[in-house]
């Protein structure tokens, strides 16, 4: 069921902000079942392009489509199949962690038995049983990307989306979030995150797109785009940026 | 653990507005836990409210005790009128977006339209505010029961729930309109400013009000009054006493004023939701300004400061002025 269509599809997606275009026509197919890694340097129109994705932020111009479903067109159907994990926090963080994972499950429709069971497990595994009845609001950067995470699995999407899902993490968390993203897409499931740290990304994914400055500048499987380089090197051609200082800062050795 | 893919969930269970009302009690709840001053904060706020409820609830029924059947129009009229005028600006300048449920943080769900606007309705009815503007206006079925027996006072219940109805759903829809601007700094401290302007005028204002009554001509007022009646500031409210009076026709035509109004402003409203839930995802990247001149500590210091010495006090000073100004200018917020 899931061969018909890649798990998300954009087409042409486009926004402006006032005169700066943060995002000029992106298009991308990620097949169902693949790890897919967004990559850019800071300010390339990653978080803009998952969010008009994921239905966060209405499109310039451009379509976006979940396993079929328009994204803005069919909303309801599009979000029932889809995981967010987005870049600020967008939560009811007034809760704590099991009370937030409650209401999530409840305000999707979910069986109250098999809410209670996923959140006592997704808290378990998260580490975040400790956290007890701390407020959301209160926990460490990296506590609310646990959170965060433990609500986009919550309801079992066919796709997660998942805007730096490393990033302000601790190792073990990373390891952690490593695990479970490895085991969500061994059984079936689709990932895309954006990130900028190289390792990860060529540890965990089977493809890759490299954004800059609002459009694709390389794309396709991780060995494709790679080729017998590192994906470092190739990210630092590809954005152009500056790698290493000449002559100034003489004065930071004595 | 289990990170199974479930299958397409078509099992899904209807979500009621029971849901958000749980959650803003769960939010409100939270909020309080371990601050003693919020706790006090939101008890005076409870006290306030019942006396502004008590004096409502006297001055709607005074006219009925009184048996002032003229009176009681007017009480209805200019009071109601008000009450529903300050329900549509109140939020606009002073509450702001209601933190509590913030159609933003409902974006990643999958709730239709129809789901959220009657949970967030709902949920919305289950506040102080409320509950004091229930208790003011049910001076209101006092009045019309006295003056008209009980089916006067049935009609006026029910109007005074649909003009309560009506007062939320005004209030929300218009700030679920601007909720974009009304999330701005700028807009806030603009607020904060009118709110000081209105506190000031509160004094004058009530001089005046009090030469215009001495004065007045009862008879004109009653006449506006009845326009009011017949606009959806007043109609709820003067159901009741229309029955009251006799013109037992009216009650309906009013209450079907009120309901169309309340239904459009739903309508309006859940438009408008969807730009007040996607419109908080960014504001984008600040906007790039032309490349300043002069090296950073030229920056730094701006043309009223420039005569302050480059060395630490200056440097206070100056990042001061800087600070003050970008927020009043509401700079990128």
């Amino acid at each position: 069921m899931t061969g018909e269509h890649p798990a998300l599809a954009l087409r042409g997606l486009a926004k402006r902000f006032d005169s700066k275009v943060a995002v000029a026509g992106v298009d991308l197919d990620v097949p169902a079942g693949s790890f897919y890694g967004l990559l850019g340097p800071n300010g390339a129109g990653k978080t803009t392009t998952l969010s008009m994705a994921v239905g966060l932020l209405r499109p310039d111009h451009g379509q976006a489509w979940v396993l079929g479903h328009d994204v803005w067109a069919d909303p309801v159907r599009a979000k029932q199949l889809l995981g967010v994990m987005p870049d600020g926090v967008r939560l009811f963080d007034r809760l704590s962690g099991a009370e937030l994972l409650a209401y999530h499950g409840l305000l999707r429709g979910m069986d109250p038995a098999v809410v209670d069971q996923r959140a006592a497990e997704l808290l378990d595994v998260l580490a975040l049983t400790d956290a007890g009845r701390t407020l959301v609001v209160d926990y460490s950067a990296g506590m609310k990307k646990k959170i965060g995470l433990a609500c986009a699995l919550l309801h079992g999407p066919r796709l997660l989306v998942l805007d730096e899902p490393f990033e302000a993490v601790d190792p073990v968390s990373a390891a952690l979030i490593r695990d479970i993203l490895h085991r969500y897409v061994v059984g079936g499931g689709t990932v895309v995150f954006s990130s900028h740290v190289m390792e990860v990304v060529e540890r965990l994914c089977s493809h890759v797109a490299i954004l800059a400055e609002g459009t694709i500048k390389r794309i396709g499987t991780l060995a494709q785009v790679r080729g017998d380089r590192s994906l470092e090197e190739v990210f630092v051609e590809v954005v152009g940026g500056r790698t290493a200082t000449g002559e100034e800062l003489a004065w930071l050795s004595r | 653990m289990a990170v199974a893919v479930t299958p397409p969930a078509d099992r899904v269970r209807p979500v009621s507005a029971r849901h958000f009302v749980r959650l803003k009690l769960r939010v409100m709840g939270n909020n309080f836990r371990g601050q003693g001053w919020r706790i006090a904060l939101f008890v005076v706020g409870m006290l306030v409210g019942l006396w502004f409820a008590l004096g409502g609830l006297f001055l709607f029924a005074a006219p009925g005790m009184a048996g002032e059947p003229r009176y009681a129009l007017m009480a209805a009229s200019f009071g109601g009128g008000l009450l529903v005028l300050g329900w549509l600006l109140l939020p606009l300048v002073f509450f702001g977006v209601d933190e509590t449920l913030d159609p933003a943080r409902f974006a990643l769900l999958p709730l239709s339209r129809r789901t959220l606007v009657t949970g967030l309705f709902v949920a919305a009815l289950v506040s102080v505010p409320v509950l004091a503007l229930l208790v003011a206006t049910s001076g209101l079925v006092v009045t019309a029961g006295a003056l008209g027996g009980w089916s006067a006072g049935l009609v006026a219940a029910v109007g005074v729930v649909a003009g309560l109805l009506l007062c939320v759903a005004t209030s929300r829809a218009v700030t679920s309109a601007f909720a974009t601007m009304l999330r701005s700094r700028r807009v806030r401290d603009l607020a904060a400013v009118l709110l000081a302007v209105l506190a000031a005028l509160l004094g004058p204002l009530q001089i005046l009000v009090l030469a215009a009554v001495r004065e007045a001509d009862w008879d004109r007022l009653t006449g506006v009054a009845r326009v009011i009646g017949w606009t959806p500031f007043g109609a709820p409210w003067t159901a009741g006493i229309d029955v009251a009076e006799g013109r037992v026709w009216a009650a309906p035509v009013k209450l079907l004023i009120t309901a169309l109004t309340i239904g459009v402003l739903l309508l309006w409203w859940s438009r408008s939701l969807e730009s007040a839930m996607v419109g908080a995802a960014s504001a984008g990247p600040a906007r790039a300004r032309r490349g300043p001149v002069g090296g950073a500590v030229a920056q730094l210091f701006p043309r009223a400061v420039g005569w302050t010495r480059r060395n630490r006090f200056g440097a206070l000073v100056a990042r001061e002025c800087r600070y003050w100004w970008r927020d009043a200018a509401g700079g990128p917020t």
